[in-house]
């Protein structure tokens, strides 16, 4: 395979990625379409050590945090209500703050990592968030960026931050409870 | 200060600890609830298991497709 035609085959995966971060067709083209552009320019940069894709999806992870970062200074996200999130967050717990049903331990989960399938859920799991909570979870644990450059791009407090990445890994470890780890519920 | 943390607290730290360093303190405290609960050790291992899938979330293909290279 020449690599034109390998990287033409990585287009929509990559392109799902960057739409699920910039929430924007557009946005999402541009960035897949430079970082292509990237990896035709210079080839002998990818050397194989790695796979194409990671090393490709490496280099589109910096295109999705330039646009961040320029929106960041021009959009301004609204404060989530913070207290309905809380109230949402409350209801998991009885009052004395015991959890109203335990999450029990997952089953041999690293399995779950060599499963294609698995990485179909937990996509649509972090899709069902909602559109700022599952922006600010994608910037720290896909993007793997700092809290404070997050909390700056978006014009957030750090409290508001931190309580967004609660409520999504509540939400997700819920998610996935259900739908892969079949929690009994 | 010294009051006991319940699980409920515990979630939100477990969280928290993940994205900045905590004070000492909540650690030790932390630390002390973790022994005696096993719900909130799950509830750890899960937020460490999302963390791990998430970096490979977009990466990790290759093991289930047909080998073609």
């Amino acid at each position: 395979m020449t690599l034109e035609s390998e990287l033409a085959a990585l287009r929509q995966p990559l392109f799902r990625f960057a739409k699920l971060q910039l929430r924007n067709d557009a946005a999402a083209e541009d960035v897949v379409s430079e970082t292509m552009l990237a990896i035709l320019e210079t080839p002998d940069n990818f050397e194989g050590r790695s796979s194409l894709r990671t090393y490709a999806t490496g280099i589109l992870k910096f295109k999705i945090i330039d646009v961040i970062r320029k929106r960041g200074r021009e959009v301004h996200i609204e404060p989530l209500d913070e207290q309905s999130m809380d109230d949402a967050m409350d209801a998991l717990f009885a009052r004395d703050g015991h959890w109203a049903d335990p999450p029990p331990a997952w089953q041999e989960p690293d399995k779950a990592l060599q499963q294609g399938q698995f990485f179909e859920v937990l996509q649509t799991c972090v899709d069902r968030l909602p559109a700022r909570v599952g922006r600010v979870f994608m910037m720290r644990e896909w993007l793997e960026q700092d809290m404070d450059d997050i909390c700056q791009e978006l014009g957030i407090t750090s409290n508001n931050c931190g309580v967004m990445l609660y409520r999504a890994r509540m939400q997700l470890r819920a998610c996935l409870g259900r739908n892969w780890f079949e929690e009994l519920r | 200060m010294n009051e006991e943390l319940d699980c409920k607290d515990m979630a939100r730290l477990i969280s928290e600890r993940r994205d900045l360093t905590l004070p000492p303190a909540a650690q030790a405290r932390m630390r002390q609830h973790f022994v005696i609960c096993a719900t909130c050790r799950n509830v750890n291992d899960q937020f460490d298991f999302l963390s791990r899938a998430m970096r490979q979330l977009g990466e990790k293909r290759e093991a289930d497709e047909p080998a073609d290279r």
